[in-house]
């Protein structure tokens, strides 16, 4: 059950006229965010209908660490304002995600850290990080060896010695 | 604790997967029981691997009706039936018999010049001559077969893209000038021009050009600046982005030049072959290297800006170099002046094909008339690995790059002209070949790819194969490890009755090969009046 806690919109300033909202990161860390910013986010989004809703407004818990959230919300904040198309819900989904220079060095990461964010927002629902972030890995590992991928994505080869070695896993057609 | 990839849902899996080329799939299905299951149970990457082993290069996105699951059904009947090729009734298309032969072949159409078009095309200017552009029918491709007309201007050539979409037209006179000398882009299944056609001319008013070839993103163009000078540049320019890749100016004119240039593979290594002479004997060839070159920074718009707006401004065109670009000059190539600039590769990049003529090869004196010469391509790069840059480029001398190569050699008479290689796609190859004195002209197709290889040398084995191999004329060094990737599969047919009746002289034959396995041939004397299209279809 999320705590309830309740963000008194007239005490904190705001910019302009976005509310603002508490997010609590899996390490209880409480973190203030306006609203607008966090509206890329379709789960975020959700939860702020549901305030609507019901008038009620809590704090959102959320399932990661406040440096991974820190990083969404760098996203998120840098993107305020702007449409993109991988998040808008009613577009045609625009197959494989468009390269953005900004997005590359602020993916710019070690694997970890990039399987958290991917995580985070696939979690927080926000499709252009996830698109970003599935190049960015998919960039990692493009052109390797199966052995250099295994060790890059920290997979175990868990394929018997016959079936490693039968042609149909190794043919596709 | 360490993040693991396997905890990630299936769909952000799949949203990498989707990143990748055909190549790192297969590698990367191989490495743990789970992502081997993804790849195979998804159709859209199960499509792009097999798409990519085809050769084929997928037309832009929403151009095709087909979703994913439907394409892939008629790409794997396409596969299928490559394997049992036959002519079909061969007639001469209906409507095209009074025109003048075919000026070209490219990509499943034929462009015919008309003198003037007399029917009921009524929004068409009576005066003007008008060039027809038969496109034919490709269920494969969703393409319907239609005639699209437009005017002609000056020496036009024209090319259509693999995906059978993009229509590039780009001049081939500068006379008289100062025409304006665009290359226009117009996408069939739309019926508009690209927006790059207006705003984008890499080279508006240097000259002479001809189009090359056209490869995924990429058109192949060599432009003669000034006709005086006569010296040809190439340009590699990207359409949707409308960045020039490269241009290499070559420093000796050689007519010919402009045939001697390819794309390698999905448009990653393009050879040219240059006229430029080295130690009085040999010519050079350039093999390079593209960057892919992503669109890069692509505007975003701010929100509300555009209702409609779901296409993406595309960057203005800029004249600038996108990266890095390895070159690799490797001297002494076999050159000589029947020497018709022949390069091909498989579609993994292994080889790089050269044909030459006999008056080079010492050995080929002894009865061949003409040789090919495969080179794996990892010969390039393994020297560059060992050997210092200088500036972009590495120059190999024949001796070292020679090394691995392949020579086959064709006991044949003489391949015709310039017309022996009718046609590629991908791995697949299509020559045109004589073997005797007289009338047995056959086709040849050959298929680089080492897993149908496979499957024909067990076919073989149980006794069904009609396949056909050329080991048996294989000579020279060959490497272990492309033994299994080198015999070619060859299936040879003969040709229809009626064009091998026809007298050498009057032979005229171009063709192509498109996505169902359509072969256009043309024959009768230039200045006739004889045009036919034979079909050759599943």
């Amino acid at each position: 059950m999320p705590t309830i806690v309740s963000v008194d919109d007239s005490t904190v300033p705001g910019e302009g006229s976005s509310r603002l909202l508490l997010l609590v990161s899996s390490d209880n860390k409480h973190i203030v965010v306006e609203e607008d910013i966090m509206s890329r986010s379709r789960f975020i989004s959700k939860q702020v209908e549901g305030f609507e809703a019901t008038s009620q407004r809590h704090a959102i818990l959320l399932p990661f660490s406040s440096f991974v959230l820190n990083k969404v919300i760098e996203y998120c904040s840098h993107y305020r304002g702007y449409y993109l198309l991988e998040d808008d819900p009613d577009a045609a989904p625009p197959g494989r995600s468009p390269v953005r220079e900004w997005d590359q060095e602020f993916l710019d990461v070690d694997r970890n850290m990039l399987l958290r964010i991917i995580k985070a927002a696939h979690y927080l629902e926000i499709k252009s990080l996830v698109g970003s972030c599935a190049r960015a890995i998919a960039d990692m590992i493009r052109g390797k060896t199966t052995e250099e991928m295994r060790e890059i994505l920290g997979v175990e080869n868990d394929f018997t010695p016959e079936e490693e070695h039968s042609p149909s896993s190794k043919c596709t057609g | 604790m360490a993040a693991r990839i396997l905890n990630l849902k299936d769909d952000d899996l799949l949203e990498i997967l989707e990143n990748l080329d055909y190549k790192s799939l297969l590698a990367c299905q191989m490495s743990c029981r789970r992502l081997k299951t993804l790849v195979a149970e998804s159709i859209s990457l199960q499509y792009t691997i097999e798409l990519a082993a085809c050769g084929m290069v997928d037309g832009p996105r929403g151009s095709s009706t087909l979703d994913v699951t439907e394409r892939l059904r008629r790409l794997r009947l396409y596969d299928a039936a490559w394997r049992h090729l036959e002519w079909t009734g061969h007639t001469a298309l209906p409507h095209l018999v009074d025109h003048l032969p075919p000026l070209m072949a490219s990509r499943g159409a034929l462009l015919f010049q008309t003198g003037d078009v007399d029917d009921d095309e009524s929004d068409v200017d009576d005066d003007e001559p008008k060039d027809l552009l038969q496109q034919i029918s490709s269920e494969l491709r969703g393409v319907k077969e239609r005639s699209i007309f437009f005017p002609v201007r000056t020496g036009y050539n024209v090319l259509l893209d693999p995906s059978q979409d993009l229509l590039t037209s780009a001049p081939v006179s500068s006379h008289p000038p100062p025409l304006p000398h665009r290359c226009q882009l117009l996408s069939l299944f739309t019926g508009e021009a690209h927006p790059l056609s207006s705003a984008l001319d890499p080279c508006a008013d240097i000259g002479e050009r001809t189009l090359i070839e056209i490869c995924g993103d990429h058109i192949l163009e060599a432009i003669q600046p000034n006709p005086d000078l006569a010296n040809w540049d190439y340009y590699v320019w990207n359409w949707k982005t409308g960045h020039i890749v490269l241009t290499t100016p070559s420093t000796t004119y050689n007519s010919s030049m402009r045939q001697h240039a390819r794309f390698l593979d999905n448009n990653r290594i393009l050879v040219l072959e240059t006229g430029e002479w080295h130690e009085g004997k040999v010519g050079c060839i350039h093999v390079l290297s593209i960057p892919s070159t992503p669109p890069g920074n692509i505007p975003q718009r701010p929100i509300h800006a555009e209702p409609s707006g779901h296409a993406f401004m595309l960057p203005k065109f800029v004249q600038e170099d996108p990266g890095p670009l390895t070159v690799f000059l490797a001297y002494g190539c076999p050159h000589s002046e029947s020497n018709s600039g022949y390069f091909h590769s498989d579609p993994d990049e292994r080889l790089l094909s050269i044909r030459v003529d006999n008056s080079w090869y010492p050995r080929a004196s002894e009865g061949p008339d003409h040789v090919f010469i495969d080179i794996p391509l990892q010969t390039f790069r393994s020297y560059i690995a060992t050997h210092p840059l200088s500036g972009d480029s590495l120059t190999v001398p024949w001796d070292e790059w020679r090394h691995g190569a392949r020579v086959t050699r064709h006991d044949s008479r003489p391949w015709m002209g310039h017309s022996d290689l009718v046609s590629t796609s991908g791995m697949r190859r299509i020559n045109l070949r004589r073997s005797g004195e007289g009338s047995t002209a056959v086709l040849e197709l050959l298929d680089y790819h080492p897993r149908r290889v496979a499957r024909a040398i067990a076919r073989q084995r149980d006794g069904s194969g009609e396949v056909l191999f050329h080991s048996d004329k294989i000579e020279g060094e060959v490497y272990d490890d492309l033994q299994t990737a080198l015999p070619c599969l060859v299936k040879q047919i003969p040709l229809p009755d009626k064009l091998v009746q026809q007298s050498d002289d009057e032979w005229v034959i171009s063709g192509c090969l498109c996505e169902d396995g359509i072969i256009f041939m043309t024959m009768g004397p230039i200045s006739g009046s004889i045009a036919m299209a034979w079909e050759y279809s599943f």
